[in-house]
């Protein structure tokens, strides 16, 4: 049985410059990236570009002022926030001066246990990066809304979609005259129409279930790797 | 058909290997029986299409679509290129046929990096001019197999030349180097000679146990075709010698291995372009009335390839391990500049004579799939001509330890990759299907390296590079 949504807000826009950028436009938030940023930096610059449209992300910036890093507990990867005002500049790797640095799994997985290193001397700040990394997730539907606004048109893509939400039981059409047919938790069809998620690595992984030809694998990938990314 | 027959009769030969080269580079293929190969005649041997659009570990690419892919992993065919046929020599019933991609229907296919510099080559026909390539190949041998290799995480590989082991030298040409590299060499030259794959010189080269091997110049699908041939000759004596290779560019500290390719245009046979243009199977890039001696063609040739060389670094150097080259003062070039036997600059021209008039680019790494390389630097110099461009200024100096300027390289696979996607150029004379699928593969290959356990930001040469580079050959 399908139930009915109420309409969402969307994703509004950030400001997001190189280092050498000039910012003229006084919005909430803006980001500064490195020259040639990677995956990682890329991929939080898109996290928080989405979530800037929320007065309580919003809030939470302006509480958590200074500079942590985020260390992979499984691999390498690493990267350094540093809020100062309304600006996050992201970078790769630990910088000298990040307060606090938190070992954390950087991908979905999860199999680690987060470790916070230097949190007896900023307990405070500490527990403001916890909220601000709590980003603002839409509802699976109004993902679903906003995904086909963004993804319509891409060249390749399915005429329809037909989503199932296996613990809501409920479904949702986008597009017309569904071509492929995915299945998955509310979390999970978020975090792949939010490209949080690389579509055929929730495949993979199992999250998500689906029924279509190889192509549409390859072309619902390719998008959601984009938007990973903030490319798209 | 008679005539192949006679020709695999006179061999002895009654088994045929087919061979193509993946988008990524490795070689791919079939053992036929004969009479399967005859069988199989014209279109050749079916493969599922992943044999052309899988990464080099074998994974095939998900986020990269193109029309020519099959929904769901359909067959496509390997279609013997007959002119290509010889016998191994080592083993007496085994032939060898290079292929190209097509579909089933027997169409080539576009992303065929074959296929590619094909259609390249013919596109400077059209302008009136054939072209002559010569290939450097650079790598490294080490003791180990590969089996130990990785046993041993690739680390503290032993040498077959270095300063202090087994008494070679430091350096480059040494002959002690050169004389411990012997016996690997005699059986990698011997069985080059045995299936009539020819070679002009190699020599110890500047790194650790690496080794330059010169092919001679020819047409460029020949040129490439002997390329893609030898590197499989080297891992065939590096394994039955109980030793390995590598082209992975960069295994070790220091100097890495590249893939110089030397090329020039002569004026076509035909008789037509030879009254317009010169002397026909003349050197099109030589005039001793110029200044210089360079032709007009070859300051728009060399233009051309300077203005899409930031794009061309994505097919040239196709790897993470590649980009790991990029230092001042190591023998590779970091910004996009020609000069005349300058061996700094990305492009080394020679025009002093008639005979050695060509243009040696520098950027290419090991690992750079050959067609692609070939294919992407004639896309350059046609896109010279088509937009009649004119060349910088020569650059005279040492190209190395220069202030950063907007003529360094992109020195990632990223930034390559974001080059090739910007440059019209090269999507005009290459088409843009082709160009943008090839730079969402390295965008693939290059959030691989980020997220999967390599550590980007760490001079140190990662496992993870080892284990996905070391073997390709």
């Amino acid at each position: 049985m399908s139930k009915r949504y109420k309409p969402g807000t969307g994703l509004s826009a950030i400001n997001i410059s190189d280092e050498h950028a000039i910012d003229k436009q006084a919005k909430a938030l803006s980001l500064v990236l490195e020259k040639d940023p990677c995956p990682l930096v890329k991929i939080f610059a898109n996290k928080i570009n989405n979530a800037s449209h929320c007065p309580t992300f919003i809030e939470s910036v302006r509480r958590t002022q200074g500079c942590f890093a985020l260390k992979s507990n499984t691999g390498p990867q690493s990267l350094t926030i540093d809020i100062k005002g309304k600006t996050i500049s992201l970078f790769s790797g630990i910088k000298a001066n990040a307060k606090i640095i938190i070992h954390t799994s950087l991908d979905d997985s999860g199999s680690q246990k987060t470790k916070i290193q230097n949190l007896w001397k900023h307990p405070l700040f500490a527990i403001n990066i916890g909220r601000l990394l709590q980003f603002p997730k839409p509802s699976w539907v109004d993902s679903a809304k906003s995904f086909w606004d963004k993804n319509k048109d891409y060249s390749g893509m399915p005429s329809g979609i037909k989503l199932e939400c296996t613990n809501e039981d409920s479904e949702y059409i986008i597009g017309e005259d569904p071509e492929v047919t995915i299945s998955g938790s509310a979390n999970d069809l978020i975090a792949f129409l939010t490209g949080e998620t690389v579509f055929v690595q929730s495949s993979m992984k199992g999250k998500l279930k689906g029924e279509m030809s190889f192509e549409h694998v390859v072309i619902l990938s390719d998008v959601t790797l984009q938007m990973l990314l903030g490319d798209r | 058909m008679n005539e192949l027959s006679e020709w695999l009769d006179r061999h002895h030969v009654d088994i045929i290997r087919t061979h193509a080269t993946s988008l990524d580079g490795p070689g791919v293929g079939k053992y036929l029986q004969r009479n399967k190969f005859f069988s199989s005649l014209p279109n050749g041997p079916s493969v599922s299409d992943i044999a052309l659009y899988m990464d080099v570990t074998g994974t095939p690419h998900m986020t990269a679509w193109h029309h020519q892919r099959e929904a769901n992993f359909g067959d496509i065919n390997l279609r013997p290129d007959i002119s290509t046929l010889i016998s191994d020599g080592t083993d007496k019933r085994l032939g060898h046929c290079i292929c190209d991609f097509t579909t089933s229907d027997g169409e080539p296919m576009e992303l065929c990096p074959r296929s590619t510099l094909k259609e390249m080559v013919s596109l400077v026909k059209d302008q009136g001019y054939s072209v002559k390539a010569a290939f450097e190949l650079e790598f490294f041998v080490f003791k180990e197999s590969f089996e130990e290799a990785k046993r041993k995480h690739y680390r503290d590989l032993t040498p077959i030349s270095t300063a202090g082991a087994a008494g070679g030298t430091a350096g480059i040409y040494s002959l002690r180097n050169a004389y411990l590299l012997t016996p690997f060499m005699n059986e990698v030259i011997k069985r080059l000679e045995w299936k009539g794959i020819k070679w002009e010189a190699w020599n110890d080269e500047a790194a650790t146990s690496q080794v330059e091997l010169n092919l001679p110049p020819t047409d460029p699908i020949s040129a490439a075709d002997n390329v893609v041939r030898t590197k499989q000759i080297l891992f065939e004596v590096a394994h039955d010698m109980g030793m390995s290779v590598t082209f992975m560019p960069k295994p070790l500290p220091g100097y890495s291995s590249g893939m110089h390719i030397h090329h020039s245009l002569q004026h076509c046979s035909s008789q037509q372009h030879a009254l317009i243009k010169g002397e026909a199977g003349g050197a099109a890039f030589y005039d001793a009335s110029e200044a210089q001696n360079r032709t007009p063609l070859m300051l728009n040739w060399i233009a051309g390839i300077l203005k899409t060389m930031p794009g061309a670094v994505s097919y040239l150097c196709p790897s993470a391990n590649s980009f790991r080259r990029f230092k001042q003062y190591s023998a590779v070039p970091m910004t996009k500049n020609w000069g005349e036997d300058n061996k700094s600059t990305a492009l080394r021209v020679i025009s002093k004579s008639k005979n050695l008039a060509r243009i040696e680019h520098r950027v290419g790494a090991s690992d750079t799939n050959p067609y692609l390389a070939l294919s992407v630097i004639l896309a350059g110099g046609l896109a010279g001509i088509k937009h009649n461009l004119s060349p910088p200024t020569e650059y005279k100096n040492l190209a190395w330890g220069l202030k950063p300027s907007e003529n360094d390289l992109p020195l990632s696979l990223s930034l390559a990759a974001k080059c090739l996607k910007n440059d019209d150029y090269l999507k005009e004379i290459m088409g843009s299907s082709r160009v943008e699928y090839w730079a969402k593969t390295r965008e693939a290959e290059w959030l691989a390296f980020h997220t999967e356990g390599a550590d980007a930001l760490s001079e140190r040469i990662s496992e993870w590079e080892f284990l996905r580079y070391f073997d390709i050959t």
